[in-house]
């Protein structure tokens, strides 16, 4: 299975995410982890795993699009992607308490996809075999913002 | 139409591209311009100018904001200036109006579902009309000054 771990560009560290996946994951999975500014060793080893710190938005997209199970922070441009690819992706949010972001906003957008049943809480993953896919793309435009704008 | 973008990376600067791409969709004389406090990289040919500030939020740093935010805005001289966030696209809204830009649009990002952004915060309090991209914000301190939008549906 092809697993896509995302962690956006926020600048604090997010040890949490990498050490829930290291306890799902097979050692037959093909990793790809984008780390940001977390620093974290421990994935199995026998695991085919790619790190890196940051991505390319293409290369980002790529790997988002060519994964069986996409893994990320609750960031807003991270989840509207998956969104927009038509992925279900596995979702852990950053909590202040832990340090991890500045607030606890990331609930919020994380809780919205919870109710619309668009995202997996990584927590209550027992195992990777799950539908990554949802069954309808969505789409977040401005278009109307655009309007607004021009029309004023 | 000059329009001055002025955001933080992440889900921030997602958003202001999407916005700033609908503007050259039709036509490309809208002159855009951004604003950013990261080095991240912008690979899409959208803005005309990005202009990159310090990232720090305290000390020096958090005025080079105010002061980068007055150059600019005096230097290109926008008809519109738009922020999806966080605190230097408020600087931003702040200095714009002092400087007397009649146009200025601060849209809450969207992972805002329930609650409004420190930021969101002050520019109400100030008086500017903040955008917000669910409803369920919209009842959120008596609606003064909070206008919906909306921006997420089924394909």
């Amino acid at each position: 299975m092809k697993i896509y771990v995302t962690c956006g560009s926020d600048s604090h560290k997010f040890e949490r995410i990498f050490k829930m996946v290291q306890l799902l994951v097979k050692p037959e999975d093909d990793i790809v982890m984008q780390m940001g500014a977390t620093n974290f060793d421990c994935i199995v080893e026998k695991n085919n795993t790619i790190k890196f710190d940051f991505l390319k938005k293409d290369q980002h997209l790529y790997y988002m699009n060519n994964s069986d199970l996409v893994i990320s922070h609750a960031g807003a441009g991270t989840l509207m992607e998956c969104w927009q690819c038509g992925i279900k992706p596995i979702v852990l949010p950053r909590l202040k308490k832990y340090d991890e972001h500045i607030n606890d906003h990331q609930l919020e957008i994380y809780n919205f996809g919870l109710e619309r049943k668009i995202l997996y809480a990584l927590q209550d993953i027992q195992c990777f075999n799950i539908q990554g896919r949802l069954g309808n793309k969505y789409v977040h435009k401005f278009d109307k913002v655009k309007d607004l704008i021009c029309q004023a | 139409m000059k329009i001055l973008f002025s955001t933080s990376p992440g889900g921030h600067l997602s958003q202001t591209l999407k916005l700033a791409k609908e503007f050259i969709i039709e036509d490309r004389k809208n002159l855009l311009i951004l604003i950013i406090n990261s080095h991240t990289e912008i690979e899409d040919d959208v803005f005309s100018e990005i202009i990159r500030v310090p990232m720090k939020k305290r000390g020096i740093g958090f005025f080079t904001y105010w002061l980068s935010s007055l150059c600019q805005i005096k230097n290109y001289k926008p008809d519109v200036i738009v922020s999806f966030g966080a605190g230097n696209g408020a600087i931003t809204c702040i200095v714009g109006r002092f400087l007397g830009v009649k146009k200025i649009y601060f849209i809450e990002s969207f992972s805002r579902v329930n609650t409004m952004s420190l930021s969101g915060k002050i520019l109400q309090m100030l008086n500017f009309v903040i955008y917000v991209q669910h409803e369920s914000v919209r009842g959120w301190l008596g609606k003064k000054n909070l206008k919906y939008v909306k921006t997420f549906k089924i394909k």
